[in-house]
């Protein structure tokens, strides 16, 4: 299971974010880590200072015979990532055919990053029910949902932990983080205190609401290097370290392990 | 706790190891040592305390603590015993107080080893899976008058406390019925409890909430206590498993400094003075289920509380005695010391003082109402337990007395111990250093060594009132509330606090620089300057004890007003800006925080929150930054909700591991560092700015600490070790002294001269000189001043009388007198022999020759000397010192003498055969038979022992003579059948004494003793000497004389022991009058047993009596009455008594005269044979030339003075030569020598039998009876109806090679020499474990080898009987015994005869050994005996101890272990 789909019922909850730097912080932790980005919002590679102008991504090259892991950019962080790549409507439903009408062949594609033993993908998927999701889930990811601490989120709980979202086999694979939250708010307390009691171990943790990380975004740079020192960093390094216990034990490389 | 189980076979095995142990205990406790074995003793016992010290384990405590107890108790045993003899009221008073206090002190100690012998660890008892089964709770907190700040807190952490939120409730119990605490209360939603009146105090406020709630289980939290969150469930366990707990204490922490941590420079290296109460104390009465409540951070069941009907409101430490109250009825109790609530500590001195003045009083309420020894329901060991407690309250007044007993001596030279400093040291110094180190490994982590006398010196003057009032009413006094929580804003010094302090302190500096000033001038002031230096170095304790006091009233300023924890927790920043920054925090208060600076990124940025992380919970506050800098931020909380608070007390106290000890090194106790400690405590009071430069003395102190290294141990060893052996030096040196004070103060007499008179140049006439020193002056005549004289007197044989008499002075003076008008008149008898001239030409030396009319000397006479002189032409000082004039001892008397016939009638008997006007040697031929059979010789020896009776000074010589008579006065034992040359012998008709004029010069007599068998003989001689009053006319016929019984010690000459014995016994009145400004000093002279056995520090209560004239002249201050034993200086008495009072009462016009002293003499001046000297030493006062001097001065000691040996025992170790030569002891036992043997060769030569009667006079000299039972033997055969006898034996080499006489002694005859027998190492092993260290087998036996001529007297133990002893004299040849026997005459050389093996050569020289097995001699109680034996084996002592120690260990570990276990597993007390 060396899978992560950071997903969410619902939009606008900081998935990309989550993505990328928990990318930035398993990479930390001595893996090869791949970000995939499978929003059509084609979000990610901003965060992996991926110039605004450039279109290419994955989807455009899905019929053609090269590899993935060609298309994969490497960046300074030894993160790789694929770009979704900016592609038109049709394209999009394309690629949503494609992994609807035979689901294996995602994981066929993904195949060679994973053939290194010590791989992570991280896919950041789009929010609510997805194809990609489908698909992936046949590779028995670890999920993690992303949530804020506010009322929404709370009313998509049930249906997560009923297993109608990701199905019922993938109860044991699903996983919570409380994005932005404000201790100082009364609700934002509350609720961060209920759902510690509801989700217990399966609450991987929390991240503080913090200026920096839009302001690292903007910057294109993870809040590793943007803002050390703030809190989100420590909760996001939290987060993974809590990732890393869970993943199957890999070999990690000794080169990344001392890096 | 060995209770019921005595039946058992292991009962019986430790009862039996129980009475073993109080046996040896009770036998090193008692058994009195001398100095020097004292100090062996104390020393072996430092060594094995220490060796047992090296392992640190539960066991070793155990030891440690029993040796600390007996070695104590064998201190205050022997202060009780020995030290307590008081001059005066006032000496007594505060003797027996001191004494009071080390009583106090001891029962202290020991009740405190007894109560922490096993301090109990008390784990945590796991609550119940099933919360149901949890008890209701209902928290306490009752209040009167703090701040609502300081109890906020209080209930918001007992709300954070983790239990059922149903099963636990807070109630505020409001005394000071305020309208805010309501509110507050309403707001924090916890229960309010308030009443009308405040009866009764916190016990009643307590009392009222009993009835108004009803929780299982009462939790109560003083004010300020902040509990943390695990306090209930790890304490609520115990109470679900022991159904009859009715209590469990926890510890009182407190997260304030103490008054001795804020105010001392040193405050925060030693441990808190809590920390002993709330560690070993309180787990040891755990241990004992004595555990006591102490008023809060406590749980008790309430259906405990309401049998006994409520908390306890008869005195003011309700906590103590409910606990008290509750443990009668059978409740157990119990104490967790893990501190899970903390508080505020009395801030102020005062206030800390005003807390404990309540405690003590509360206690000493407790111990007189309801005492804990008194009443039903507890175990001994819970009475002891409680009664330790409340005891310890009572330290002040014995602490005052500790501080200011040495002003006693220091400033009004009151001595109250009796007993030489070096005794004192000796059996005190044992005593500190076990208590200290035993204390200082026992609990020295919890308190270091001087701080409880500090803690104590502090309290103590505040204290010693109110106690005293409550024990004499204990219904009075009141509940104070300690104040707390206050602040200080600037420093000040607490005057009023500490002006008892400061006044005893003054006293003390005044004592200790008087007594440096009598100590730089010791001999002005006539101390002692070793009691002064002890008593100095008290007082300078005292002053350092009272310094550090002193320095805890320099109230240092409180700034903080919450106290900051060093917590690392995560912290969040939240910033104005939305970011957050992540650190953590260096330390937290209910106020503030300072937590780490990460970046200075957002350096501009406002912080508006924190957000703290407690178990990954987080929580916000509101802050205001309060200072930045590059490292750190400092934030300060606003004012919070309540809820926030609530978080914020959760996290800054409410964590379980709060108040755990952190990884902070603990604080080992060093006795040095610890001194070091209190010393830079008072250095702090005189510095300026103690606080500010506290921190750097710290530093200071880890770089360099002063004490601790390798250099310091090494200073103190040495200081140790040089303390030692001065004070050894002093023990040994003290028998030392007096020996060679006992050889070198009589002067060697004379030797005799040989006797002219058959050789001199008319018949019956002969020539002799005596000097002035066989007249008995024992040094040269001296004397000074005008008009004053001195003189000596002689008397003469009533049979002879003087043809020619010269009198030779040897004169020296002073060269200032004047010529023609000095003079020195030679009077003789009252009558003027002649003035001789004394002129500066002959003052270094003047011979005088004078002759002397012969008629005017008399039978007695005085000769007199009177030295009229003058320096000046004017005024002459009369008794300058400048006119003087000394008659050396060497000059002489000479003079011719005949002998006169004299009636021959046996009425004059002894005289003309001993004459007491004979001035020196008396010499006595005695005839005996040629075949001298045994009883003859015993004949022979009770004649010879009677004239030694009567010979008082001279010294006698019997030649003996057979077959011949010889030319002068002679005793003449006749048989029939004898022939004696020149005697023809009447026919003998049964037992007859006949006394005829000799033969050969008719001048003489001869006494003829005759008798048909040796039995008649013997019945002649004892008829002679025992009716000697009835005899008369020249014949007699004897009768048998019925034998008398006598009893041991009886002899006439020897001075009762039973009672005081009185000067006027001694001596004759007349001669206690001291006549004269120069006069021979008064003499006493007196036998004693030499077995006298005192123990070694006893002493001989001389009372003296006396009186000094009256008159101007005497210079009272400087005349005083000097003492002395046997050559020995004792003291002198002054004239008018001494001391501040004495003065002060005389400038009043008070008679002060003493005419009466006690002087006490050390046992080892008093030998067999003792004169007692006392002379008044008259100085005149002033020096003019008008003295008015009277001419008649008399002062006198008076004849009921007395002299006490009634506290004597006959004990003693045998043999010892010295009692043999000194009074002819054992033998001399009973006087008439009934269980004497003397055994002679089988033909004994006439040197052998001059010998015996020699030594018979000797010893009838020695006891004043003649030697009626001595039995004689011609045999030197050991047999065994020789038993029950001590034996003499008198024999030369040769004859004793053939006899068995040394078989079984260490001596033996090789080769025509006496030698020792070999020995070998494994002997010289076993001596030395016997304890026997002074045998000189070594240089007896080269001294041995190395005589030529070998004459002497040895003695062993009986071969026949180990009772007995046998005393050999013997030389080579048999011509040596007599010289032998007359050199012993000698003081010299008597003096030097000791041990068991004397050689003495024939210039007098004498080498004494002790070579051989000693055996007690005597009739002492057994249990004395025992004591005895261990006195003189300090080595068995020692292995007494330890043996005492390690089995007491081994018999109490294995049963407080399963007690412990017992406790630890069923909570009950099973075990009682």
């Amino acid at each position: 299971m060396s899978v992560i789909c950071i997903a969410s019922p619902k939009g606008g909850v900081g998935k990309t974010t989550m993505s990328a730097n928990l990318a930035f912080a398993i990479q930390r932790l001595g893996h090869r880590v791949v970000a995939i980005d499978f929003d059509n919002q084609n979000a990610l590679r901003l965060h992996f200072g991926m110039p605004l102008s450039d279109s290419s991504g994955y989807v455009e090259e899905l019929d053609s015979s090269i590899e993935w892991t060609r298309l994969a950019q490497d960046t300074d962080s030894g993160v790789r990532y694929l770009p979704y790549g900016r592609v038109d409507k049709s394209r999009m439903a394309y690629y949503d055919q494609w992994l609807r009408s035979n689901p294996t062949l995602l994981a066929k594609k993904l195949a060679p990053f994973l053939n290194q033993s010590d791989t992570v993908i991280i896919a950041d998927l789009p929010p609510g029910p997805s194809a990609a999701l489908q698909a992936l889930s046949l590779m028995d990811p670890m999920i993690i949902n992303v949530l804020l601490a506010d009322s929404a989120s709370l009313s998509v709980l049930p249906e997560i932990e009923s297993g109608s979202f990701y199905g019922e086999d993938a109860k044991q694979r699903t996983y919570f983080l409380l994005n932005q939250v404000d201790m100082r708010s009364q609700l934002n307390r509350d609720i961060t205190q209920f759902l510690n009691g509801r989700l217990a171990s399966s609450l991987l943790g929390i991240v503080h609401r913090d200026e920096a990380v839009p302001e690292a975004n903007a910057n294109q740079m993870s809040v590793f290097r943007y803002a050390q020192s703030s809190s989100v960093a420590a909760d996001i390094d939290s987060i993974a370290r809590n990732i890393h216990r869970l993943l199957p034990k890999m070999h990690v490389s000794e080169y990344k392990k001392y890096s | 706790m060995s209770k019921g189980s005595s039946s058992t076979p292991s009962g019986i095995l430790i009862t039996i190891v129980i009475v073993f142990w109080a046996a040896v205990a009770a036998v090193i406790i008692t058994t009195p040592l001398s100095l020097t074995n004292q100090v062996l003793f104390g020393l072996s016992c430092g060594i094995l305390l220490f060796i047992v010290a090296r392992r640190k384990n539960h066991w070793t405590h155990i030891v440690m603590l029993l040796m600390c107890v007996i070695v104590s108790t064998r201190y205050l045993y022997w202060r009780t015993t020995e030290t307590l003899v008081f001059d005066s009221f006032l000496e007594g008073f505060l003797g027996i107080g001191l004494l009071l206090a080390e009583f106090y002190a001891w029962l202290i100690l020991t009740l405190g080893f007894f109560q922490t012998i096993w301090p109990l660890d008390r784990r945590i008892e796991p609550m119940p899976d099933d919360v149901n089964q949890w008890p209701t709770v209902d928290i306490y907190i009752p209040t009167y008058n703090e701040s609502i700040e300081v109890v906020k807190d209080t209930v918001l952490a007992a709300q954070n406390i983790d239990y059922p939120p149903e099963k636990v409730r807070v109630y505020i119990l409001d005394d000071g019925r305020r309208a805010e605490f309501g509110a507050f209360a309403a707001a924090a939603g916890v229960g309010y409890i308030s009443r009308d009146d405040n009866k009764h105090a916190k016990a009643g406020n307590l009392n009222n909430a009993i009835r108004t709630t009803n929780g299982e289980l009462i939790c109560i939290f003083d004010c300020d206590h902040v509990s943390t969150r695990a306090f209930l469930q790890a304490t609520v366990g115990s109470f679900i498993k022991d159904k009859k707990l009715a209590l469990m204490q926890t510890p009182h922490f407190f997260y304030s400094p103490d008054p001795f941590e804020r105010n001392l420079t040193t405050g925060d290296e030693i441990p808190r003075e809590g920390e002993l109460f709330y560690g070993p104390v309180q787990k040891g009465n755990d241990f004992w289920n004595a555990a006591f409540f102490c008023g809060s951070c406590a749980v008790i069941r309430r259906s405990a509380i309401e049998e006994i009907g409520g908390f306890a409101v008869e005195t003011v430490t309700e906590d103590a005695h409910t606990a008290l109250k509750l443990q009668r009825l059978g409740w157990n109790s119990a104490f967790l010391a893990l501190p899970l609530a903390a508080g505020l500590a009395t801030e102020r001195l005062a206030l800390h003082i005003g807390q404990r003045a309540r405690w003590a009083r509360g206690m000493t309420q407790i111990l007189r109402m309801d005492n804990p020894l008194l009443g039903k329901g507890l175990t001994f060991a819970q009475r002891l337990c409680y009664l330790n407690a409340m005891m310890h309250f009572l330290f002040a007044l014995p602490r005052i007395v500790f501080l200011t007993a040495p002003l006693c001596y220091l400033l009004f030279g009151q001595n109250i111990i009796d007993s030489s400093p070096e005794m004192i040291l000796a059996y005190a110094l044992p005593h500190l250093l076990f208590t200290t180190y035993t204390n200082s490994r026992l609990q020295g982590r919890f308190r270091h060594t001087f701080w409880g006398e500090i803690y104590e010196a502090v309290l103590s003057f505040h204290l010693v009132l109110p106690t005293l009032a409550t024990i004499i009413n204990p219904r009075k006094g009141k509940f104070n509330v300690t104040e707390k929580g206050g602040l200080l804003e600037n420093g000040y010094f607490d005057y009023d606090m500490v002006k008892p302090h400061l006044f005893t302190l003054v006293l003390l500096l005044c004592g200790f620089f008087s007594g440096v000033v009598q100590l730089i001038w010791s001999e002005h002031y006539n101390v002692e300057p070793k009691v002064l230096l002890l008593n100095l170095f008290w007082a300078g304790f005292s002053c350092v004890m009272l310094f550090a006091s002193v320095a805890v009233a320099r109230e240092m300023k409180q700034i903080r007003q919450t106290v900051r924890l060093d917590i690392s927790l995560p912290v969040v920043l939240h910033l104005d800006s939305g970011h957050t920054l992540r650190t953590k925090s260096i330390n937290l208060s209910m106020g503030g925080a300072l937590v780490e600076n990460v970046t200075q990124r957002y350096e501009e940025e406002h912080i508006k929150d924190i957000e703290i992380y407690l178990n990954s919970t987080p929580m916000a506050f509101p802050v205001e930054t309060v200072f930045r800098d590059d490292e750190t931020i400092r934030f300060k909380f606003e004012e919070l909700p309540i809820p926030q608070r609530r978080e914020l007390v959760k996290v800054v106290m409410g964590r379980a591991d709060a108040w755990l000890p952190g990884s902070a090194e603990p604080k080992e106790n060093n006795v040095l560092v610890s001194i070091w400690r209190v010393i830079r405590s008072i250095a702090g009071l005189f510095r300026e700015s103690a606080q500010k430069k506290k921190e750097r003395d710290y530093e200071l102190q880890n770089a360099n600490k002063p004490l601790s290294g390798w250099k310091p141990r090494l200073a103190l060893l040495v200081l140790i070790a040089i303390s030692a052996v001065i004070i050894s030096n002093q023990a040994l040196s003290a028998p030392m002294q007096s020996q060679s004070a006992a050889a070198t103060s009589p002067k060697p007499a004379k030797p005799a001269l040989v006797n002219p008179a058959l050789t001199g140049p008319a018949p019956n006439v002969r020539t002799e000189d005596f000097t002035f020193e066989e007249f008995g002056m024992q040094q040269d005549l001296y004397f000074f001043g005008n008009n004053t004289s001195a003189g000596l007197t002689f008397t003469l044989r009533s049979d002879e009388f003087v043809r020619l008499a010269r009198l030779k002075l040897k004169l020296s003076y002073s060269d200032a007198l004047l010529e023609d008008e000095s003079f020195l008149d030679v009077i003789l008898n009252g009558q003027l022999l002649k003035s001789i001239e004394l002129t500066p030409f002959n003052a270094k030396a003047l011979e005088v020759e004078l002759p002397i009319e012969p008629a005017m000397i008399l039978g007695a006479n005085n000769l007199d000397f009177r030295l009229t002189g003058r320096t000046l032409q004017q005024c002459n000082n009369e008794l300058s010192k400048d006119i003087w004039i000394r008659i050396d001892q060497s000059s002489e008397i000479v003079l011719s003498m005949q002998r006169l016939a004299v009636t021959t009638d046996l009425s004059r008997f002894p005289e003309p055969f001993f004459n007491p006007g004979a001035m020196n040697r008396v010499t006595l031929p005695i005839v005996v038979p040629s075949k001298a059979t045994p009883v003859t010789l015993t004949s022979g020896a009770i004649v010879a022992s009677y004239i030694g009776s009567v010979a008082e000074y001279r010294s006698l010589s019997f030649p003996v003579v057979r077959n011949r008579l010889p030319p002068e006065n002679a005793i003449v034992f006749v048989m029939p059948n004898e022939t004696i040359s020149g005697l023809s012998v009447p026919p003998i008709k049964g037992p007859e004494l006949r006394l005829i004029e000799n033969p050969v010069n008719p001048v003489y007599k001869l006494l003829l003793v005759m008798g048909r068998t040796p039995e008649e003989l013997k019945v002649a001689a004892t008829h002679l000497v025992m009716r000697t009053a009835s005899l008369n006319g020249t014949y007699i016929k004897a009768e048998a004389t019925q034998k008398l019984s006598r009893e041991p010690y009886d002899a006439p000459r020897w001075t009762a022991i039973q009672r005081p014995v009185a000067f006027g016994e001694l001596v004759d009145e007349s001669r206690l009058v001291s006549k004269g400004l120069f006069h021979r000093p008064l003499e006493l002279s007196f036998r004693a047993s030499p077995d006298l056995f005192f123990w070694d520090r006893e002493v001989i209560p001389l009372t003296v009596k006396y009186n000094f004239p009256e008159g101007q002249w005497l210079n009272e201050e400087k005349s005083s009455l000097d003492v002395s034993l046997n050559g020995r200086y004792l003291t002198s008495l002054p004239v008018n008594q001494t001391g501040l009072w004495a003065s002060f009462t005389r400038k009043l016009g008070r008679d002060i005269r003493q005419e009466e002293a006690q002087i006490e003499i050390p046992p080892y001046l008093l030998y067999g044979e003792n004169t007692l000297q006392l002379y008044h030493n008259f100085v005149v006062k002033g020096d003019d030339c008008e003295l008015n001097v009277p001419a008649e001065i008399a002062a006198r000691v008076l004849p009921n003075s007395s002299l006490d040996l009634s506290s004597a025992k006959n004990f003693t170790v045998l043999p010892n030569l010295s009692f043999f030569v000194g009074v002819g002891f054992p033998f001399t036992r009973y006087a008439d020598l009934g269980q004497t043997v003397v055994l002679l060769p089988e033909q004994p030569g006439n040197e052998e039998i001059e010998t015996l009667f020699e030594l018979a006079a000797r010893m009838g000299n020695d006891t004043g009876f003649p030697a009626l039972e001595m039995e004689v033997k011609t045999s030197l055969a050991m047999t065994k109806n020789l038993a029950d006898h001590d034996i003499l034996a008198i024999a030369n080499l040769k004859d004793l090679r053939e006899s068995g006489l040394l078989d079984s002694s260490p001596f033996a005859i090789h080769r025509d020499r006496l030698t020792l027998k070999p020995f070998n190492w494994f002997d010289r092993v076993l001596w030395f474990v016997q304890g026997d260290w002074d045998r000189e087998a070594k240089s007896a036996a080269r001294v041995l080898d190395s005589t030529q001529k070998l004459q002497g007297l040895f003695s062993f133990v009986s071969p026949v009987d180990s009772d007995r002893i046998v005393v050999l004299v013997t030389a080579e040849s048999s011509a040596q015994l007599p010289v032998l026997v007359d050199s012993l005459n000698k003081p010299l050389v008597s003096s030097k005869v000791q041990g068991d093996m004397a050689l003495v050569d024939a210039t007098g020289q004498v080498r004494s050994n002790r070579v051989g097995e000693q055996i007690a001699s005597g009739d002492m109680p057994w249990h004395m005996e025992v004591r005895w034996f261990f006195g003189q084996h300090v080595i068995f002592m020692v292995i007494g101890l330890a043996l005492a120690a390690f089995t007491g260990a081994a018999i109490l570990f294995p049963l407080l272990k399963h007690r412990a276990e017992t406790r630890l597993k069923t909570g009950a007390d099973d075990n009682e």
